[in-house]
């Protein structure tokens, strides 16, 4: 397969019907050959071709994912696309039109806007050694392999593998490292770990779209709180949140704070006529 | 400015020299640098000295640009060099102790790699803008803030360098904050060049 097959491919990636994992089976044929010639920058052009099937493969399947309501599994895929573009990025620049890259990391973000995770857990890790992914030698500080982390050798990204490590803690944090250990309460009853989260915004884009490649985009507006946007609520009443709580005790107490307000704009009219619904969350803090 | 603390401090070249895990023969190797990267003690009650995770990448990078005859150490020796991994909030990036005549150096070494680590990767991804519905206009507010969700804030770095002057006197400067006020932390180690 030659450089300009690959790239045209690659360019049609989101609008033609192949499979991702037999492309990139190809690609590694073709780089385990370009690391034998020792032609390590060919090499490095592959992988950045796989990483950029890795991302689309991620995304097809964390969109799968929310099409069938496996949140917090969707979850992890957009951070693991998070993760690959922060890999590419140090070695491939991409603009708007290429590769529907940029429409994936805008659409990560917007999808991570909508998810109702605040709270993380995060280890606190004492790592006594580690080696070098690429040479296997142990790393001292002073004198290093001279491999660096993130780079590309023989075709594949360096990186340390730790080999004796002692867990300090754990904490629970709004802004982890990695974003996997999301916070989920423990079922009293069957003791079992159950999602207590409410995802009504991802359910309402997904009533929309169709495709993983179809146009959309978020637009998020800063409203007010105010008495008017609960005429018909009366003070004992359930609050219209959906915290469990009277409305006295919850967002009428919240009456002048800001919110985020989003609308989707789509590129092409949804299955159900519903662009005219909108979804409030009373505050930052209730969603 | 907000996140930036400058104290008065009693740590010089030779107080790091002199503790008790640093081996006499690395004393004469590390009294030789102008920068030098000092551990964190007692943390989480550990009671070896730790390094932040990425340490060696910032040694590196340091090395790589540094002038000849500036030289940057680290306050360990190989066998006992260890370092901490906190997943969260702020990119610790250590603790420096410089002389003050290497701070020109350390400020633009030090700058170029928070631009080239964090800050240009905050800025190559897709930003998010909030408008005001009323005058479809652009509201400052981040939408970390609005959403209430911190894992969409722009890097955020914490880091110490405390400076010594040839006469020992030293001044701490501690920063918590957005990576993107680099500049102006940096700015304020500048006057204390000579």
């Amino acid at each position: 397969m030659k450089n300009e097959e690959i790239l045209e491919k690659l360019n049609n990636i989101h609008v033609q019907e192949f499979s991702l994992d037999d492309f990139s089976i190809q690609l590694q044929q073709i780089k385990e050959g370009f690391v034998k010639e020792d032609k390590q920058g060919q090499a490095k052009q592959i992988w950045i071709y796989q990483t950029i099937i890795e991302i689309h493969s991620l995304y097809k399947k964390a969109f799968e994912l929310l099409q069938r309501q496996l949140f917090y599994d969707a979850w992890c895929h957009l951070e693991r696309i998070e993760i690959a573009f922060q890999g590419l990025k140090k070695h491939f620049s991409f603009n708007k039109s290429q590769f529907y890259l940029w429409q994936i990391e805008k659409n990560v973000l917007n999808l991570q806007i909508l998810y109702p995770y605040k709270l993380f857990g995060s280890s606190e890790i004492l790592k006594k050694k580690k080696k070098c992914s690429v040479c296997d030698k142990e790393i001292s500080i002073r004198s290093s392999c001279g491999h660096i982390v993130g780079e590309i050798y023989n075709g594949e990204m360096c990186h340390r593998i730790v080999t004796e490590a002692e867990v300090l803690g754990l904490s629970l944090v709004q802004n982890p490292g990695n974003k996997y250990s999301v916070m989920f309460l423990n079922d009293p009853e069957t003791g079992k770990q159950k999602d207590q989260y409410s995802y009504d915004l991802i359910d309402f884009l997904f009533e929309l779209i169709e495709s993983p490649y179809e146009l959309w985009d978020l637009e998020v507006s800063q409203r007010e709180i105010s008495t008017s946007d609960f005429i018909n609520i009366k003070r004992n009443d359930s609050c219209p949140c959906g915290s469990g709580q009277k409305f006295k005790k919850c967002c009428l107490n919240k009456v002048g704070e800001k919110y985020p307000h989003y609308e989707f704009i789509l590129k092409k009219p949804p299955r159900k006529a519903l662009l005219n619904k909108t979804i409030k969350i009373p505050t930052a803090n209730s969603s | 400015m907000q996140g930036l603390e400058i104290t008065e401090s009693k740590e010089t070249f030779e107080s790091w020299l002199a503790k008790g895990f640093v081996p006499e023969d690395l004393k004469d190797i590390l009294s030789r640098a102008s920068i030098l990267i000092v551990p964190f003690e007692n943390l989480r009650e550990t009671p070896k000295p730790l390094f932040p995770i990425g340490t060696e990448d910032i040694l590196r990078y340091f090395k790589e640009n540094l002038p000849p005859g500036e030289i940057i150490d680290i306050c360990i020796s190989d066998e006992d060099y260890q370092e901490f991994a906190f997943y969260n909030d702020y990119k610790r990036l250590g603790n420096f102790v410089i002389k003050n005549v290497a701070i020109p150096v350390f400020v633009t070494i030090f700058s170029s790699y928070v631009y080239d680590k964090f800050i240009n990767n905050d800025d190559s991804k897709p930003q998010i803008q909030i408008i005001d519905k009323s005058t479809r206009k652009e509201v400052n507010n981040h939408i970390s803030t609005l959403t209430d969700k911190k894992y969409l804030e722009p890097t955020h770095i914490t880091f110490t360098v405390t400076i010594v002057d040839s006469l020992g006197a030293s001044k701490n400067i501690k920063y918590e904050g957005p990576a993107k006020g680099i500049d102006n932390v940096l700015q304020s180690l500048k006057k204390y060049e000579k």
